[in-house]
């Protein structure tokens, strides 16, 4: 399901994150050659998508990938 | 898939988007998952199997050291080319550093376009704004 602002997509993420830790991963897919980003997220029953080709986005993006990861390799849950 | 050390990785990574531009139809594919010590087995024994049939002969480099309990998980992909790191609760913050500079260094062919549009759009009312006072201004005087 592709979310059509970055902020919905952030805010569906992070619940679907919360909601299911363990299960719920994250990717990123890049193409080069159309110049375009895409970002998902899942645990395998919904999954919530966004697309984009602004670098401006990609560094909101960055913002909460450094915060995922943060989340992911901490020792609590 | 091969197991690499954090550093090794990101090299790996950077070149991967590299590849992926000369090439011209390359997709980059990052997944980021979290990582408890239970599954570590079964996921060894998975990559032993697949090299015993020899389809994928690039697992030189599988690491037997033990992880730690509790790791983000992160898996590159192009083409046929999988490559795989644990990150530590010990190593985020170095590693998140230089994994954010590696993407956003990489990623080169994102539009900028949003920052000159709105730019340009908000330059002629304000240009328009001036013109406007300065006109009021000039029939006030003139009428006075």
């Amino acid at each position: 399901m592709y979310l059509k602002t970055y902020d919905d997509w952030e805010k569906a993420a992070e619940r679907l994150y919360l909601q299911n830790p363990d299960t719920a991963r994250y990717s990123i897919i890049y193409q080069h050659n159309k110049g375009l980003f895409k970002v998902k997220m899942t645990d395998d029953a919904t999954c919530v998508q966004y697309r984009s080709e602004s670098m401006q986005e990609f560094k909101k993006m960055e913002k909460f990938v450094s915060n995922l990861l943060r989340h992911m390799a901490s020792t609590e849950h | 898939m091969v197991y690499l050390e954090n550093d090794a990785f990101l090299n790996e990574l950077v070149r991967m988007f590299s590849k992926s531009k000369v090439k011209g139809n390359g997709t980059v594919y990052v997944i980021m998952k979290k990582f408890d010590g239970t599954k570590r087995a079964a996921a060894t024994t998975v990559t032993k199997k697949s090299s015993g049939t020899g389809k994928q002969k690039k697992t030189q480099k599988v690491s037997e050291e033990p992880t730690p309990a509790h790791a983000c998980l992160i898996r590159a992909k192009l083409q046929n080319r999988k490559i795989a790191t644990f990150v530590p609760a010990k190593e985020v913050n170095r590693f998140q550093l230089a994994y954010c500079s590696v993407l956003r260094g990489n990623m080169d062919a994102l539009k900028k376009t949003k920052k000159n549009k709105s730019k340009s759009v908000r330059r002629p009312p304000k240009y328009l704004n001036f013109l406007h006072t300065l006109c009021g201004s000039l029939k006030v005087m003139f009428l006075y």
